[in-house]
């Protein structure tokens, strides 16, 4: 608007000169009606936002090598999730190609890739190794504990299932997530495009490192166990008898099982860990793009925008909400099976904590994956309500709309925000907000109080009955 | 204004001939200010230059009292506390009260420290885990303060501005103003709490004479030195007995006992200064039943009404580890104490003081979460006369006040896990007897066994 005011100026001094004419009532005509077009029309600002953006879109992309940009992430989902989904296809999940390519259009799954090759060949051997834990528990007594492999295993191969499922339709999904994306209005600075990048990177690496710490823990106190209790002279023999127990229950000690075995093991560790690492990214994406727009939405808060304005965000504001609802019917078996297994295994551990701990090797294992355990749980939890937490923000800033531009448009986005759940949910038997998870938390103290009772204090070491693992 | 302004709407200039009254409800949409402040500001005419601070119904001048208190046992480490106006409060690290501060959290953590290394030896149990848990909660609270009176300055600068509009015309003082009612609920506390650490004391004194007295085979007198020894055992086999360090002990008690009662005074200090202003609100929507209301009026209360939600959730944001650790303390407490309801006690003294103790407890927590559920409760109570609104002055600022005070849950909440609200309190009576009657089960063993022999 930076017209009007020299306009204004001018009209003051031609006031003073001439007397009023005709020319000079003119004038003042047209003054009232830009002011009166000023106030109808969105703000200057906003349309060259509009207009910035839409230059930087249809920018041809330089084919340079050595350009800046082809180094710089242009903050997609996509972009940030590649290297997570890289790893992932090293552990025979998610076998869809072109992962690390800079846009989902290269993505493509095909069952003749080796990539799917790979996961099926896993799915088979997991299956193997299911089969025979189940045929292990079931030729001992069955207790609250004894059951504790045999959910491990089952969870992990239903994970790996629907993750095939998963990739098939990723393509799709991840098409979608970009067009909805860049229908956003789009970060001005690269800080704000990299911030969810990062957070995925840093998230991923927090949780393998502390996995793999857990895991070595768990691979010394496994030694120090096996080392007491020694069937053969051989300590490497123990340890592979000890830890695969219920491969060596129905066949007899041979090297490439026990590899077999401990591959088995390592690779079902990283996937039981992945479960809540891939729900929380999905999260931090999701939510992720709803502060995208209330960001946009805090910059002009409290000022008179246009219907259209309105209308535009409201539409991007449903757009959000689809990509919700089609990423939360892709996850919803996955963030369901993460959180029985996590009710399931912190109720078990919480109940052998009363136990008395054989060594310093085992207790400080033991607490260590207790508390990396309910920690976890904790993480994945706030992460996904932050994303129904994020949808609801955008209320604060339509209550500051002005009196001159409520419209109807305002209204129906208000009570659109207000009435619609949007939040990840457990095969929809759930939503996943915070409130969800203080009654997890008592759910959990409450079926505690009742196995105390039930509690007996077995000696974890017994070394004929492997309470174990 | 803060930083760099772009003028994207025009200033309806004075030679419009604007009405006065229309000059004194003109709304500047401010341009973009790329902060986290709002962007809705009041009308305040330039003539009006606030120059007494003192003399203002101001939730800073209320609170004074009691921050100052709070300084002496150097939980909050801010200064220019005294001055009236609320600009001057200021935190920094090189200051005297978080020297003072960082001794009570390093004497704290000592405790800590040999009470974990004592009941390691003897055994962890449900019943000798409460002193764990004691000093563990005064800990945290020393940390969190020390991060809200970080924040605090920036926050009373904001309330100070939000609420200088409660302070004049067309808003009215309610019978009792902020200062009083702060200060009376504040004073209840602080004597019950006093009583309650005296009361202590006095138990803990009798029946060590009275154990010296009965007993033929202990031969020791009955002395401060001895007692404190005994008393407080485990902080002795970390350091060694000296004077001072006794009387420091006793000291460093006696502050943490006041930490803990202050986390939930602040929480209710706190509390009643955001629901007074509602109550104002309140009223001045309640005087303008049976009248005709032009629609200027509904814009501005509903501008009030949103200006004090959002002071709502910037105090919630700052408050809200401090309410989670209030709300987690008072129930394991309360949890605790009402499990030794059915033992058996030597002496009156010991029977007195656990009843004051417990019934002190409750009574504590319940207010504490009444006046916090009040301001809940205080949002809503306009919608009463909203509704009635006749048809000539409906209008549309009127249905989206309607809509904002029935959807919007307005509350302080614990990290947006709960709402402080009186169905949150009727539900957290539910659980804890639910928890007793299970718990209570647990410890009928031990009960029928009866008093431990007193000159073992």
């Amino acid at each position: 608007m930076k017209f009007l005011p020299k306009l204004e100026r001018r009209l003051c001094r031609l006031k003073k000169k001439m007397s009023r004419s005709p020319l000079m009532r003119k004038l003042d005509l047209i003054h009232e009606s830009a002011r009166k077009k000023a106030f109808q029309d969105s703000c200057d600002a906003y349309k060259t936002q509009i207009e910035m953006e839409y230059v930087v879109r249809n920018q041809p992309t330089k084919p340079s090598r050595s350009n800046k940009e082809v180094f710089l992430s242009d903050g997609s989902f996509h972009q940030a999730v590649g290297r997570v989904l890289l790893i992932a296809e090293f552990f025979a999940m998610m076998p869809v190609k072109g992962v690390t390519g800079k846009h989902p259009s290269k993505l493509s799954f095909s069952w003749r890739n080796i990539r799917t090759c790979f996961c099926v060949a896993f799915i088979a051997s997991s299956l193997v190794n299911f089969s025979l834990s189940l045929f292990k528990v079931l030729n001992n007594p069955i207790s609250f504990n004894s059951i504790k492999p045999l959910i491990f295993r089952s969870s992990v191969l239903l994970v790996l299932l629907v993750s095939l499922n998963l990739a098939r339709h990723w393509p799709q999904l991840m098409m979608y997530w970009h067009s909805v994306e860049q229908d956003l209005p789009q970060y001005k600075s690269q800080a704000g495009r990299v911030k969810m990048g990062h957070t995925i990177s840093m998230v991923m690496l927090v949780g393998m490192m502390l996995s793999l710490a857990e895991h070595i823990l768990s691979m010394v106190s496994a030694i120090n166990y096996a080392s007491y209790c020694n069937r053969t002279a051989d300590p490497i023999q123990n340890y592979f008898i000890r830890t695969n127990d219920e491969i060596f229950f129905v066949t007899s000690y041979s090297t490439p099982l026990a590899i077999w075995g401990k591959f088995q093991n390592v690779y079902a560790t990283f996937i039981w860990n992945y479960m809540d690492m891939f729900v929380m990214i999905v999260s931090i994406g999701l939510a992720s793009k709803f502060r995208q727009l209330n960001d946009d939405l805090r910059n002009f808060k409290g000022m008179n925008m246009a219907p259209s304005y309105w209308s535009e965000r409201r539409i991007q504001y449903r757009n959000i909400c689809i990509l919700c609802e089609r990423m939360d019917n892709a996850i919803s078996l996955i963030t369901m099976v993460s959180f029985s297994n996590n009710l399931y295994f912190i109720c078990v551990q919480l109940l052998r904590s009363l136990n008395t701990m054989p060594s310093v090797a085992h207790a400080v294992y033991f607490y260590f994956s207790l508390i990396f355990l309910i920690g976890r749980t904790l993480a994945v939890s706030l992460y996904s309500a932050s994303v129904h937490d994020e949808s609801r923000l955008t209320l604060r800033y339509l209550r500051c709309v002005p009196k001159e531009s409520w419209c109807p448009e305002v209204k129906r986005f208000t009570e659109e925000v207000i009435s619609d759940e949007v939040a990840l949910t457990g095969l929809k038997f759930f939503h996943l907000t915070r409130k969800l998870v203080l009654s997890v938390a008592g759910t959990i103290v409450t079926y505690e109080l009742v196995l105390i009772q039930f509690h007996e204090d077995n000696d974890l070491w017994d070394c004929d009955q492997s309470y174990y693992s | 204004m803060e930083g760099p302004t772009l003028n994207l709407r025009r200033i309806p200039d004075k030679q419009n001939g604007a009405k006065p009254m229309e000059h004194f409800l003109k709304r500047e949409t401010p341009p973009p200010k790329f902060t986290e402040s709002s962007n809705l500001e009041f009308a305040l005419l330039a003539s009006e230059k606030i120059s007494n601070y003192g003399t203002l119904d101001l939730f800073h001048r209320a609170v004074y009292p009691f921050m100052f208190l709070a300084e002496c046992f150097a939980i909050m480490p801010l200064t220019g506390l005294r001055n009236s106006n609320p600009r001057h409060v200021r935190f920094s690290y090189k200051s005297l009260p978080m020297i003072v501060s960082v001794f009570f959290i390093i004497a704290t953590s000592i405790l800590f420290v040999g009470m974990l290394k004592h009941l390691l030896t003897i055994g962890i149990s449900a019943k000798n885990f409460v002193g764990l848990v004691f000093f563990g909660c005064v800990l945290t609270a020393y940390v969190i303060f020390i991060r809200l009176a970080r924040r605090w300055p920036q926050l009373i600068k904001l309330w100070t501005k939000t609420e200088l509009v409660f302070t004049k015309a067309p808003y009215e003082i309610p019978k009792r103003n902020l200062s009083r009612r702060v200060q009376l609920a504040g004073l209840a506390i602080i004597g019950l709490s006093l009583g309650e650490h005296a009361m202590y004391q006095i138990s803990a004194i009798l029946s060590y004479k009275r154990r010296i007295e009965f007993c033929r085979n202990i031969t020791e007198v009955a002395s401060i030195d001895n007692y404190i020894k005994k008393n407080y055992d485990y902080v002795f086999q970390i350091l060694p007995y000296n004077l001072v360090i006794a009387y420091l002990l006793l000291l460093v008690n006696g502050a943490l006992t006041f930490v803990w009662n202050y986390m939930d005074l602040f929480i209710m200090m706190i509390s009643k200064g955001l629901s007074y202003r509602f109550e104002q609100i309140t009223e001045r929507i309640n005087k303008l039943e049976h009248q005709e209301v032009s629609e200027s009026i509904f814009i501005q209360i509903r501008e009030h009404y949103v200006k004090m939600c959002e002071l709502l959730e910037m105090v919630d944001s700052v408050m809200s580890s401090l309410i989670l650790l209030s709300c987690v303390n008072n129930l394991y407490f309360v949890c605790y104490q009402l499990l030794n309801v059915f033992n058996k006690l030597r002496w009156p003294i010991n029977y007195i003081y656990f009843w004051y103790s417990l019934l002190y407890l409750i009574g504590r927590t319940a207010f504490v979460f009444l006046t916090a559920a009040d301001i809940n409760e205080e949002s809503k109570r306009g919608l009463g006369v909203l509704r009635r609104v006749s048809s000539r002055s409906w209008c549309v600022e009127v249905e989206r006040l309607i809509f904002q005070m029935t959807t919007q849950t307005v509350a302080l909440s614990g990290k947006k896990f709960y709402f402080l609200t009186r169905r949150l309190l009727f539900g957290m009576a539910g659980t804890i007897v639910t928890y007793e009657l299970v718990l209570l089960q647990f410890d009928e063993a031990n009960r029928r066994r009866g008093l431990a022999p007193l000159c073992a």
